[in-house]
């Protein structure tokens, strides 16, 4: 998949996965990972770009001894995932387009 | 590796950069490693899922911008000197000297970056001459076949056609040209990227 829009859409995982509650590093990478591949190099930059972004908060919670840093999604988070999926009801608009075109032209050609 | 390994040799390869984003990253990776043991994997393994050094190390400095890397640079630099004043002093002092050298590099850089783009642009609006006298010289054409004797009309309509065929021609390997110039701008700035931190690391090794 594309690098940048890749980047966009783990952006979303991660927020959609906070909905359900807030979760911590570890956890986000197992509940992404359902449906798209993540390392953990690969949430450390995403969680920064939303922890500046004020799309998610995040506070620190003693766990066996140490410390777990727990996020929890804001307002401004929750408006963001609207935005995506907008956004990509255009874009399923414009994917039907192409696949009703291709296949028809296909079917011409039979 | 052991976690406490894992940590010194990251913390080793990011001495460079400002203190509280090297802290940042050793808690994120020291508690996914907990994590992962909490989880029932041993510690060796906990660090062997975290990936290579290097895919860390790489995903950390593409994701910061050209100019944070520079100023880590420089309060890097400012840091080795030990006596702040003097360096201050210093710094003022040569500044006659290192400023149009600086000014030079980034003069060198952006230079790149819009020859680049006048490439891009260039092809472009080639093309877009080429397509307005192809089609034009067939409109002239057809225009002298009722003004001009008949050779010169045919010329002007050869000629046209010879245009137009060109520019069609030519469309594809040009997009195909601007579209890998593109990619050749990304990549360096990824390359001068990695160029601030390299040099960086070496120094900081060197120290």
């Amino acid at each position: 998949m594309d690098i940048q829009l890749k980047r966009g859409i783990l952006d979303v995982c991660v927020l959609a996965v906070l909905t359900r509650g807030d979760s911590y590093g570890y956890q986000i990478i197992k509940d992404v990972s359902e449906c798209i591949e993540m390392s953990e190099s690969t949430l450390y930059p995403i969680l920064r770009r939303l922890e500046s972004g004020k799309l998610v908060s995040f506070y620190s919670v003693e766990h066996n001894g140490r410390l777990r840093k727990y996020y929890s999604i804001t307002e401004l988070g929750r408006q963001r995932i609207d935005e995506f999926l907008e956004e990509w009801k255009e874009l399923l608009k414009v994917y039907n387009f192409i696949m009703k075109m291709k296949d028809g032209g296909e079917n011409d050609q039979a | 590796m052991t976690k406490l390994e894992f940590l010194d040799a990251l913390q080793a390869r990011l001495a460079s950069l400002p203190e509280n984003e090297v802290y940042r990253l050793l808690g994120y990776y020291a508690e996914m490693i907990d994590d992962r043991v909490e989880s029932g994997m041993s510690e060796e393994e906990a660090v062997e899922a975290l990936g290579s050094m290097d895919s860390i190390i790489e995903s950390i400095i593409n994701d910061m911008s050209i100019p944070k890397l520079m100023r880590a640079r420089v309060k890097e630099s400012s840091h080795r000197f030990g006596n702040k004043v003097l360096w201050i002093i210093l710094v003022i002092l040569t500044f006659p000297f290192w400023f149009p050298a600086v000014m030079a590099c980034f003069g060198a850089v952006f230079s790149v970056f819009m020859a680049i783009w006048g490439v891009i642009i260039g092809l472009f609006v080639a093309i877009g001459a080429l397509a307005v006298s192809g089609v034009g010289c067939i409109i002239g054409g057809l225009f002298f076949l009722f003004t001009k004797p008949l050779p010169v009309a045919l010329f002007a309509l050869g000629v046209g056609c010879i245009l137009s065929g060109v520019t069609i021609f030519m469309i594809k390997p040009i997009k195909h040209i601007a579209k890998w110039l593109g990619k050749g701008i990304s990549s360096l700035v990824r390359k001068i990227k990695a160029l601030l931190f390299k040099k960086r690391r070496v120094n900081s090794e060197a120290k």
